[in-house]
This record gives C-alpha cells, sequence and structure tokens, in this order.
C-alpha cells in the first residue's frame, strides 16, 4: 500500500444519504450522492484525485473504493484524475473497486476487485472472487463469475436495490451514527 | 506449522506400493494393510439427489436415469438454480412470456409479500408465479423466454429428441443379448459335462452385458441362476427388426472464413463446449437454446478391501445423515507424521530436522522408528516383502537418507488420543522420564517431536525426499470369531510397518521458524 500523502479529507454529502460514521476511512475529496448508503467500516480513498459517487449507490461493509495513483508513476507529475461512480450500483461486502469509471446499475458482488484501467458500463456483474485488471470497457450487461471468470451478456440489466435501500434508509439510523448532509472537512493535526 | 493443511508432504506407501497422503487412505482391520483408493471396490449404496436429498432407490433411480424431477442445475454454470417468486398480474396472462418490464416492481427475488400496490389500479388480486435463476451467473429461465410458472415443483426436464432412436436400438440390443444368452444355454447343454467352473466365469462376463452397475461381489451369487433356466433354443425370436442404419452425412457444409473477421458475430451468444456436453442429447450451439438441466444424482459409497472382500467404509444409507456404519480411514488406526522444523539445507552435514508423531488411537500405543538401512540389514523372514519395497524405491523418489540421533531401540510411548485429566498429566510426566531426550524433544500427550537428521546424497538434489519406516501395534478384527479354539486374544493384534515418504520441499526453501513450545 502506497501511504497517503494526505490524509485529510474534504466530503459533500448530498441530503438523503446515510453514510455511517463509524470505523469509516475518508482520504481526499469525495462527493456522495443522494440516496446512497454507506455501510460502516468502508474505506473510500481519493489520494490521486476526487471521486464522486452518485445517487443510490449500496457500499457495504469492508468496501474499498480508491482513486489511488498507478504504480510506477512519479505522484507530483500526474495530472489529478476524477473518479466517477454513477447510480444504483451496489458494492458487496469486501469488494474492492479502483475502476476510473462506474456507469449504473453495476454489482460488485464480495471480494470482487476491479481495476483502474477497466469501464464499468452500465448493468455489470463482477461475480464474487472474480478479479478483474485488465485494460478493457465491459459491454453493459456482462457478468463475470466463477474461479474461471466465465462471461456472459444478461438479456436485462439486474433488478434495482429499491426495497434494499429504503430498508436500510430506515433501519440504519436508529443503530448508527450517521454523518449529516452538507460539506464536512477534516486536516490532520501533525502535518 | 506451516505444514499444518500441506498433507501431500508426508505420504505413506499402501499395500499397493503407491504413496499417499495419511488422510485420502483406508485400513482394512481384516488384512492389517492400508488400501488406497485403487484398491478397494466400490459399491453405491444409495443414490440422491444433493439438492432435495430425495432418496431412491437404485432400480427407480435408473429409470429416471439418475437424475432429480425437481432440482435443476444451471445450463450455463452448472450450479444449483433456484426457484424465485415473483408477483405477476393475473389479468395479464398473455404477457407471461417475456417479463422484465412489468416486472421491475416485484423483481425483488425473494419479496414474497403479495404486492398489491401495482395493482391498484385494475383492483385484481395478484398472482403468484415461480421462475428458477442461478445465483452464481444470474441466469434465469427468463433469459430464454422460458414462461413462470404458476406452482414451484412444475418444471419438467427437456425431452431427449433421440429418445425413439435409443429406445430401438436398446430393444435391437436386447435381443441380440437374448439370442447369445440362449445360444450359449444349447452349448452348454449338448456337453453333458457342466465344467461349472468355466461356465460361471463365461457366464459372468456375458450376462452381465446390461448388468455392469451391480458390484462385482454380487455378480458370483446371481450368475447361479443361469443354470436352471431350462433351454429356449426353439422359441427363439426372430430378430427381423433391425434397426435403421444411421444417415452418414456426406457433405458438411464449409466455414465461412470471414465470419470470424466480421465484428457483427456475437461470441458471446455461442455456447461453451462445456454447456454444450452438459446438455449432451440437445448440445445447443447458441445461448439462446439452453434449457434447465435436471440435477445429476449422486451416490453414497461404501468401499471394500479387494484381498478380504470386507469393508473398510460403509455409510449409513440415508443421504441426510452423516455419519457410516463403518469408518476405518488410515488416520484413526496410524500415527500421523508431520514436519515441525526443517532448517535451511546444506549439502555438507546432517540437516538436523524435527518430525511430530500424533497417536490417533484412543490408547496407549508404542512405536518404534527404523531406517530403511536397519530394515534392509535385518533380513528376517517376515519383512522379506518390505525389504523387496525399500528397494524398490529408486534415487529419484529418495533424494536424501534419513537418520536418528539414537542407535537402536528407537521405541516410544505415546499417549492415547483423549482429552487429557489430571491423571493423564501424570502420565504423560511419568512417560517423559523414559523418554530418550536425543530423541523426543518435546511431549504433549498424544504429540510427540522427534530430532532426525537429513543428509542430502548429492548436490545435483533439486527436492529434499526422505523415508523411515514406523513400527506400531494395532488391534485387527480377526476373521474367525466365534472359533473356541482362539485362546489367546493376541492373535489379532499385530506389529505392523509402514514406509513414511517425507517430502521437506524445495532445496532452495528457506528454514521454517521453530515452534515456541521447542525454542
Amino acid at each position: 500500500m502506497c501511504p497517503a500523502i494526505n490524509t485529510g479529507y474534504q466530503v459533500t454529502i448530498a441530503p438523503g444519504a446515510y453514510v455511517c460514521e463509524e470505523r469509516l476511512q475518508l482520504v481526499g475529496e469525495i462527493s456522495i450522492g443522494s440516496k446512497t448508503i454507506i455501510h460502516p467500516g468502508a474505506s473510500i480513498i481519493a489520494e490521486a484525485g476526487p471521486i464522486f459517487i452518485g445517487d443510490g449507490n449500496l457500499i457495504e461493509e469492508q468496501c474499498v473504493i480508491a482513486n489511488r495513483f498507478p504504480s510506477g508513476i512519479d505522484k507530483d507529475q500526474m495530472n489529478q484524475v476524477v473518479m466517477i461512480i454513477g447510480n444504483n450500483n451496489v458494492f458487496e461486502v469486501g469488494s474492492l473497486c479502483e475502476a476510473l469509471k462506474v456507469g449504473d446499475n453495476n454489482i460488485l458482488e464480495c471480494k470482487a476487485q476491479v481495476g483502474r484501467s477497466v469501464t464499468l458500463t452500465s448493468g455489470c456483474v463482477i461475480g464474487s472472487m472474480c478479479s478483474l485488471t485488465t485494460n478493457e470497457t465491459l459491454p453493459e450487461n456482462t457478468v463475470i463469475f466463477g474461479s474461471d471468470h466465465q462471461r456472459r451478456t444478461m438479456p436485462d440489466r439486474p433488478a434495482f436495490q429499491t426495497h434494499q435501500l429504503d430498508f436500510l434508509a430506515r433501519i440504519l439510523p436508529t443503530s448508527h451514527y450517521v454523518l449529516k448532509h452538507g460539506t464536512k472537512s477534516h486536516t490532520p493535526a501533525s502535518t | 506449522m506451516t505444514t499444518l493443511l500441506n498433507v501431500q508432504r508426508v505420504k505413506y506407501q499402501c499395500s499397493c506400493g503407491s504413496f499417499k497422503s495419511l488422510c485420502f487412505l483406508y485400513f482394512c482391520r481384516h488384512c492389517l494393510k492400508i488400501k488406497c483408493k485403487d484398491c478397494v471396490t466400490l459399491e453405491v449404496d444409495c443414490r440422491f439427489c444433493p439438492s432435495c436429498y430425495e432418496h431412491l432407490q437404485s432400480h427407480e433411480a435408473i429409470t429416471r436415469k439418475n437424475r432429480c424431477q425437481n432440482c435443476f442445475s444451471c445450463p450455463s454454470c452448472n450450479h444449483t438454480l433456484v426457484t424465485r417468486a415473483t408477483n405477476s398480474l393475473a389479468t395479464l396472462p398473455s404477457n407471461l412470456n417475456i417479463t422484465p418490464e412489468n416486472m421491475n416492481a416485484g423483481a425483488d427475488a425473494d419479496d414474497s409479500v403479495s404486492n398489491s400496490t401495482n395493482t391498484s389500479g385494475l383492483q385484481t388480486p395478484s398472482k403468484k408465479v415461480y421462475y428458477l435463476a442461478c445465483s452464481v451467473c444470474r441466469w434465469s429461465t427468463r433469459d430464454i423466454h422460458l414462461a413462470d410458472q404458476p406452482t414451484i415443483n412444475s418444471w419438467k426436464a427437456q425431452d431427449n429428441i433421440h429418445e425413439g432412436r435409443f429406445n430401438e436400438l436398446l430393444q435391437h440390443y436386447k435381443q441380440i443379448a437374448t439370442r447369445e444368452k440362449q445360444e450359449r444355454d444349447r452349448k452348454r447343454y449338448s456337453t453333458v459335462k457342466l465344467r461349472n467352473t468355466i461356465a460361471t466365469s463365461a457366464t459372468r462376463s456375458s450376462s452381465d452385458k446390461y448388468g455392469v452397475l451391480t458390484p462385482l461381489t454380487r455378480r458370483g451369487i446371481r450368475t447361479g441362476g443361469i443354470l436352471k433356466t431350462p433351454s429356449l433354443n426353439e422359441n427363439l425370436i426372430p430378430t427381423n427388426s433391425s434397426p435403421k442404419p444411421s444417415d452418414s452425412i456426406a457433405t458438411i457444409e464449409p466455414l465461412d472464413e470471414t465470419l470470424f473477421l466480421s465484428d457483427s458475430f456475437d461470441f458471446n451468444k455461442l455456447t461453451t463446449i462445456t454447456q454444450r456436453l452438459n446438455s449432451v442429447e440437445s448440445q445447443p450451439l447458441t445461448i439462446d437454446h439452453l434449457y434447465p438441466l435436471a440435477k445429476n444424482f449422486t451416490s453414497k459409497q461404501s468401499k471394500r478391501c479387494k484381498e478380504c472382500d470386507h469393508n473398510v467404509l460403509k455409510p449409513e444409507p440415508s443421504p441426510k445423515l452423516i455419519k457410516f456404519k463403518l469408518h476405518q480411514m488410515a488416520l484413526f488406526f496410524i500415527p500421523e507424521v508431520r514436519i515441525w522444523h526443517h532448517p535451511a539445507w546444506s549439502f555438507d552435514d546432517n540437516n538436523p530436522c524435527i518430525i511430530s508423531v500424533i497417536n490417533q488411537v484412543d490408547e496407549k500405543t508404542l512405536i518404534k522408528l527404523y531406517t530403511l538401512d536397519e530394515i534392509r540389514q535385518e533380513n528376517d523372514e517376515n519383512n522379506s516383502e518390505l525389504i523387496e519395497r525399500i528397494g524398490q524405491l529408486d534415487e529419484n523418489t529418495l533424494t536424501s537418507i534419513l537418520t536418528f540421533p539414537i542407535e537402536n531401540d528407537r521405541s516410544v510411548q505415546l499417549h492415547p488420543h483423549v482429552e487429557p485429566n489430571d491423571v493423564d498429566t501424570k502420565i504423560n510426566d511419568e512417560l517423559r522420564q523414559n523418554d530418550p531426550k536425543d530423541l523426543v524433544i518435546h511431549r504433549k500427550f498424544a504429540k510427540l517431536a522427534i530430532r532426525c537428521f537429513v543428509k542430502i546424497k548429492n548436490s545435483d538434489v533439486k527436492r529434499v525426499r526422505a523415508a523411515f519406516v514406523i513400527e506400531h501395534r494395532v488391534v485387527g478384527i480377526s476373521s474367525i470369531v466365534s472359533t473356541p479354539t482362539t485362546t489367546n486374544s493376541n492373535t489379532n493384534t499385530q506389529n505392523i510397518r509402514h514406509i513414511i515418504l517425507i517430502d521437506f520441499g524445495s532445496i532452495d526453501e528457506p528454514a521454517l521458524p521453530l515452534h515456541s513450545a521447542l525454542v
């Protein structure tokens, strides 16, 4: 893991988003859209540039959404790269997303990994424990599954998680501290 | 303890000569020999569906072609399909076929609550429908536009399009079999003497043309009945109905070479070889012809020693019980040997290694350790077979020599493999007093750490492999139980010896860290 240059953060949370404060790790400039739900223990690391997360996303425990510096590149010389995550994506427990462009309605199943040079269009499903570090744009509704990373195309996109989102929006604030909407920034005292 | 799960490192020699890890071996208590999977015969005890545990008798299972009627596996990835319930509008039965659009309200899969809000305008009761979906690759019966079903178990396996042809051929070959049998009977009765031994062996091979699934041991019993059958030589059914010969294809359409070059062709629409072979009757070419596969039955098998025909493994005949009626794994009878420590290898001197021996039996066991050379020198009548086996181990298998610190009488007591209590602690201490200190460097109840030296034979060695012989006592089952003449009960306990081959790994492997108990 490369050490973070700036461990401070500046996060903008839209109204209607629920971001659990517990064990949340935020680095850099982050914007979170409305109706997005972030479970406790997620990490959003915007080292190499800001991260924009759209509406209605579900980010579960131990997920890492990272905009990291590519290896072997001088960090001071690099321009900022923006990472954009669309709407209604699901990041299941333990998934790692480094893809700079994530469209809408994608699902990263448990422990799935998506590398930096992959572009997820929409309706894609990365199966559990599948890791995708190629340099490609996944066609719409692609499913990657199994230990052999087999692929198939679904006729339609996966179902919306509206029920789950509504349920979580109701239940999460009852047992967790949730960050208020608005902009919040934090700079570490040590530097 | 990095070897905790590396079971392939320590191998025991089976009675057939092959080396296998202890956990893959059986132990026959009648022959007192280790048996591997090649030294046992399999017998299918029960056939059941791995998904719903439906248990069928063998003939019933065969008529169903060993497939479950209620459970299906995914044609795309072979995972079990799950039934999902969703609500659909009863007023729109014509739209049931293609439902991705009108389904989005109830598409949340496990939502089984009757959803009447989406019918607010029409006031019609919503109806529950079911479809099959795969949780791994997200394939569902809607992908191939199969209509949703009104009840859970109304899915049917795909009809075999070649069924008629199969039946025709089967009929034909059955007739041939009958005719052959009759001819054979006639021949036998013409020669007056029934040459029993030859006859039974002949019938065994040929009468079993369609009984390949019956276990070998039962075949002999069944052949007895054939002798009694009267000769039906005059009632020969003339086999006039020979089946239609299969058509040969004279010309094959040549492959369009531009097919792979044009961008219009979507390879995602093609099925893979595995998918095609999974539904072998239809062998679909494109993914829209995939159809749910009826789940294959699996079986519980009992295993029988080939030498003495006694069972070494017999499961309970119900799929829901995980117990065994008879469970003679080698792991329960033979001390388990593991690598505890080895140093960074050096070619010049003896490398001090530590192996652990764990007693698996719930009584005190005395084990003796021998090097291969000692066994070779013994030259006893009893172990000529063992010596021969050691002789068969060549240079490629044994790349180093294993020796022990003390010269002779390396016998060690092992504590029973039980939950230790206070008395056991005392015994443990006593045993520790008697241990040869150079050999045994650590003792904790049923577990021992034994020091040994590994000398690598030459500098070309890539992997360090060494072997030694362990001797221990086992309590076998005497084959003659009820005879009163067997006065001494010790006849069925015997000392047995095993060759153990340890693969210490590659020559340039770093030293294993010393366990904290040994420091």
